[in-house]
């Protein structure tokens, strides 16, 4: 013990400060500073539908008519003004989302779901490029993506937000203002506080609130049944190519062999490449054509969409890619998507 | 598009002279012990820092190891303090991370720089989060102003001050992040050494590059409150522009400042003179083990930034109270050798004699 | 270590003895913090003599509104350069820090919530990376504010600290019957804490019981007793003696007594070396009773498992 004791103290101190020097050492270690992946991107990523499992049970005159209703819509020649592309945009790849995560007992399998739905789009001119499925949102094989976008939630703070209380994560709920009541604990006896109506931030003089429930508690290992708006916004983001996890992509779309599809939906990527020579699946911009009944889903998909916190790497690379194609890129997430909403 | 719907904004009305260019940059930074009975490896620290699954921790191991977490991003719109009291309020998001030095000591700072709004009226949120670590202030004050109700703002917590108003706070945003990751499950809690939490707030502001001969003259203006509580005036020349580096030079102030501060503490308490060196020693022991090799003024500072530690050395002197303190601690390990004789002399004495040899040979 | 003030009766003296061990172990050289966690009366900043708390604090910094996540940080006061009392009460040559922290003016009690919790562990984590002792004073009884503490305590992150009960009763037959039921009756200490998660071996063997206002039977105060009454309190104390013994409560697991004060009885206050060696308005033996109740705190021996 003793012979320790009497060395010198680790770390003399050095010279009080570096003395100017002329030269300059350049130092640096690989792990200290920090990267965002650039991924490919088309000018515009088309959806061509969002199906659940009872889709495939109406027959494929559904679908059929599902594809014959959007068909103008997708062609080229109007997808060109959604991107601000002068004549037609050179790349766009169209892509769907089959729900195999609500219910996914009553889904039938991919060998019996991509050859309908390939056959039906094909029927009136449309080539899907990709097909997803939802579940991969939640966790695409490698990522928990539903986890790592709720991480990156910065939520609208209302007036009085300084800082002093964790934001309301907990709670399962985004809204974009105040709610209506304080859910703040009152002590016994103490005053209660009068009921006010619920705001809008920023609201535009009369509000239009809107409260989205993100997931409600499971049982099982994940825990959470993540909610359709909250996996739409996912989608969204996947398709604006602005996630990313440690700086790495989480977009890796694979090919499919349609004569070797799998049995279960578990097996299948969690995005397929269905056309070999496809344009990119992440896009500048989003075009969707859903269903009127998609439409306070999407108004929820906005407002969680206003409250991700993007990589700002991710974000400056969309916006400098596409000014030097000479196409502009709103700087807001939100502001990227357009729509189509069909009326039944 | 919305905008056609609304009334012009005020401030296109006429009145005072459009405000002048605003840009502060203010902080906070929290400095205390990794609750843990002994310093932690580099993967459990990164462990312990890695709070974004969708993000990375940062890892250097020279001078010494240094690990941050990713910034953590927190909205805010609120009342910001000002020196004169005018009404100015904030939007925008304030930026935080933890970070652990020498496997030992833990940090949380924030930082939000504070800008001009363009308008009067609030943007969507969407707005703000595309500029992380900004905040819009609506009202016409000037850098001074916030710069002084920011630093003056941290004697808020004397009871004097009345009910707590709904102020900025960085103070509970670094706060939070220290509980969390205190609470890990990868540490064990078991405090090595009581140390008090020391707080370093930070205002810092840019010179105007046609302020003439000041522009390029660099101050710090350090002031310690009390045993926990230190402001940060910094004022920059425009050419030193990078922010992350002046909050880099801030934590690392107030790292030191945090040594000094509690090696000193454990100096007053620990009995020195009144009990037997062994004992003395025994308390002082963690500090030896865990803290003295640390002390490294500046080392992760950039070099623009260098003359901050040169202008701290002269006064008050960092280093020259930590060489004295030191100084001490080395003499109470050299009494305690001396005083143990008395146990096993002859043996005690050998023992001494050869740790001295063993000196003079590396010399 | 964290050690919780409790009682099963309200006036028993638990919060004026705690108040006066945390100011013995502060002038013994430790850094204590003394938190008021009595939420339907929170008046030890009056003991302390600081008066902007007095009955709690009124800026809304409290601990009631900091466990109801209304502040981020609960407020401190450091004793010995806010306290009115004894005038220079400035901080002795080798003491300790002294911080109180108050309940709020008017605050009240309040069912517990898991953010709650999750705040409290907080809270005893954070004053632990500085202070070697927090003195948590609860409310009397089966509270809120003891299944908080049960409920926090039972947290592993709090599994690294040591966590001491003291039981403050009177020296009466029915203090004896309600203090052993506090800790072993029904929906008593033990049998909560079972159910939030604790051990019950060692949370039995982190308590220990403190006798308030106790007048010996020879104590000099008594001297002018008839010898009838005197003869019958002391076959009488030693019926209490066996009471105590059969309730679990007996000599072995009291870890403190503290005789009647004529200051205390009149006067909430700590008991300061002014008050018995100068005004002598306070007897010796209640200091050294503090001085010696504030030492076994920490003394393991009495401590270790029965
Ligand atoms: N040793 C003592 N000798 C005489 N009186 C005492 C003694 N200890 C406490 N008292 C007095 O008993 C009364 C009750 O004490 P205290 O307020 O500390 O009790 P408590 O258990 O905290 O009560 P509550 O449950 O109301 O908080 C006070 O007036 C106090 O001064
Ligand atoms: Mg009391």
């Amino acid at each position: 013990m003793e012979p320790q004791l009497m060395e010198p103290l680790p770390g003399q101190p050095p010279p009080a400060v570096p003395v100017a020097p002329s030269a300059r050492a350049v130092f640096r270690e690989t792990s200290a500073a920090g990267r965002t992946v650039e991924v490919p991107l088309a000018q515009l990523s088309v959806e061509l539908g969002h199906f659940y499992p009872e889709d495939f049970h109406d027959g494929a005159g559904a679908l059929a008519a599902h594809f014959r209703r959007i068909a103008p819509w997708a062609e080229h020649s109007s997808l060109g003004a959604l991107v601000g592309a002068a004549g037609r945009p050179t790349r766009v790849s169209t892509c769907l989302l089959v729900d195999d995560y609500s219910e996914p007992d009553t889904l039938p399998p991919p060998g019996v779901v991509l050859p309908e739905l390939i056959a039906a789009a094909g029927a009136h001119g449309l080539v899907i490029d990709y097909i997803a499925r939802e579940s991969a949102c939640v966790e695409n094989g490698r990522v928990p993506l539903a986890r790592l976008v709720e991480k990156a939630l910065i939520p609208d703070p209302p007036y009085g937000t300084n800082g002093s209380r964790p934001p309301v994560h907990e709670t399962g709920w985004l809204c974009n203002g105040s709610r209506s009541v304080s859910t703040a604990e009152v002590p016994a006896m103490g005053g209660r506080t009068p009921w006010h109506p619920p705001a809008e931030n920023a609201a535009r003089r009369h509000s239009v609130f809107l409260d989205a429930e993100l997931w409600t508690e499971e049982p099982g290992p994940e825990g959470r049944l993540w909610s359709c708006s909250f996996l739409a916004a996912v989608w969204q983001l996947l398709r604006l190519g602005l996630l990313r996890a440690r700086g790495e992509t989480v977009v890796n779309p694979v090919p499919v062999d349609l004569t070797d599809l799998p049995d279960g939906w578990a097996d299948f990527p969690a995005i397929g490449r269905m056309t070999p020579r496809a344009a990119p699946f992440c896009a500048y911009r989003t075009f969707s054509a859903l269903g009127t009944t998609y439409l306070p889903v999407e108004h929820a998909v906005r407002v969680i969409l206003g409250q991700v916190g993007i990589d700002p790497a991710a974000l400056a690379s969309t916006v400098r890619r596409a000014a030097e194609e000479g196409l502009t890129v709103p700087a807001e997430p939100a502001d990227r998507l357009t729509y189509l909403f069909l009326s039944r | 598009m919305p905008a056609s719907t609304r009334p012009a904004p005020a401030r296109a009305r006429a009145g005072p002279a459009p405000a002048e260019n605003l840009d502060v940059l203010v902080g906070e930074v929290r400095t205390t012990l990794l609750q843990n009975s002994h310093q932690v490896g580099a993967d459990t620290v990164a462990r312990l820092l890695d709070l974004d699954p969708g993000r990375r921790v940062l890892r250097a191991t020279r001078p010494f190891t240094y690990a941050v977490s990713p910034d953590e991003r927190v909205g805010v719109h609120c009342p910001l303090p000002t020196g004169s009291g005018t009404r100015a309020d904030g939007v925008g998001t304030v930026l935080a991370r933890a970070s652990v030095t020498g496997g030992i000591i833990l940090q949380a700072s924030a930082r939000a720089r504070l800008v001009r709004a363009a308008g009067e009226r609030r943007l969507p949120w969407s707005h703000y989060l595309t500029n992380p670590g900004t905040i819009e202030v609506g009202a016409r004050c000037g850098a001074p102003d916030l710069t002084a109700g920011f630093l003056r703002d941290s004697a808020r917590s004397s009871p004097a001050a009345g009910p707590a108003r709904e102020y900025l706070d960085l103070g509970a945003v670094v706060n939070r992040l220290l509980n969390q990751v205190q609470r890990m499950p990868y540490i064990d809690r078991v405090t090595m050494l009581r140390a008090r939490r020391t707080r370093l707030r930070f205002a810092v502001t840019w010179r105007s590059p046609d302020s003439g001969e000041l522009a390029e003259s660099p101050d710090i203006e350090l002031v310690v409150h009390d045993e926990t509580s230190r402001t940060v005036r910094l004022r920059l020349p425009a050419s030193i522009s990078d922010p992350a580096e002046a909050v880099v030079a801030c934590e690392d102030l107030a790292l030191h400042d945090w040594l000094l501060t509690t090696v000193a503490n454990l100096m007053e308490n620990s009995r020195i003179g009144v009990d037997p060196a062994a004992e003395v020693v025994a308390r002082i022991r963690p500090a030896v083990d865990h803290l003295l090799h640390l002390w490294m003024p500046g080392a992760r500072v950039a070099e623009d930034l260098g003359w901050m530690w040169t202008a701290l050395e002269r006064r008050p002197g960092f280093s020259r109270q930590w060489t004295s303190l030191r100084g001490q601690i080395q003499n109470q390990l050299l009494l305690a050798v001396l005083e143990k004789p008395a146990a096993a002399p002859t043996h005690g004495n050998l023992v001494f004699q050869d740790g001295v040899e063993g000196i003079s040979h590396r010399a | 270590m964290i050690v919780f003030a409790t009682s099963d009766k309200g006036g028993t003296g638990r919060s004026v003895t705690s108040c006066n061990v945390a100011y013995r172990r502060a002038m013994q050289g430790s850094d204590v913090c003394y938190l008021d966690f009595d939420f339907g009366s929170p008046t030890s900043g009056a003991i302390f003599g600081v008066e902007a708390a007095g009955q709690g604090t009124p800026t809304g910094r409290g601990l009631h509104t900091y466990l109801a996540g209304g502040t981020a940080e609960a407020e401190q006061f450091d004793v010995w350069t806010q306290s009115t009392l004894g005038g220079g009460w400035a901080r002795p040559l080798g003491a300790g820090r002294l911080t109180l922290l108050p309940g709020d003016a008017g605050g009240g009690e309040f069912p517990v919530n898991k953010q709650m919790i999750r705040r409290c562990t907080d809270l005893f984590l954070s004053l632990d990376e500085e202070f070697e002792l927090t003195l948590v004073d609860l409310s009397a009884g089966r509270s809120y504010a003891t299944e908080l503490v049960l409920r926090a305590t039972a947290d592993p992150v709090l599994a690294a600290k040591t966590t001491r009960w003291l039981v403050f009763h009177r020296w009466t037959r029915q203090h004896i019957v309600a203090a052993s039921g506090l800790v072993h009756g029904t929906q008593g200490i033990l049998e909560t804490g079972a159910e939030y998660g604790h051990r019950k071996p060692d949370l039995e063997d982190g308590i220990r019981f403190v006798r308030t206002a106790v007048l010996e039977p020879e104590s000099p105060q008594l001297a002018s007793l008839r010898p009838e009454q005197s003869v019958w309190l002391q076959s009488y104390d030693i019926d209490l003696q066996r009471l105590a013994g059969k309730m679990r409560l007996g000599s072995s697991l009291m870890i403190g007594s503290i005789p009647l004060d004529p200051v205390l009885q009149w006067r909430e206050q700590i008991i300061v070396e002014d008050d018995i060696s100068t005004t002598r308005i306070a007897n010796a033996e209640t200091g050294q009773a503090f001085e010696a109740l504030a030492e076994r705190l920490t003394d393991k021996s009495l401590w270790e498992g029965l």
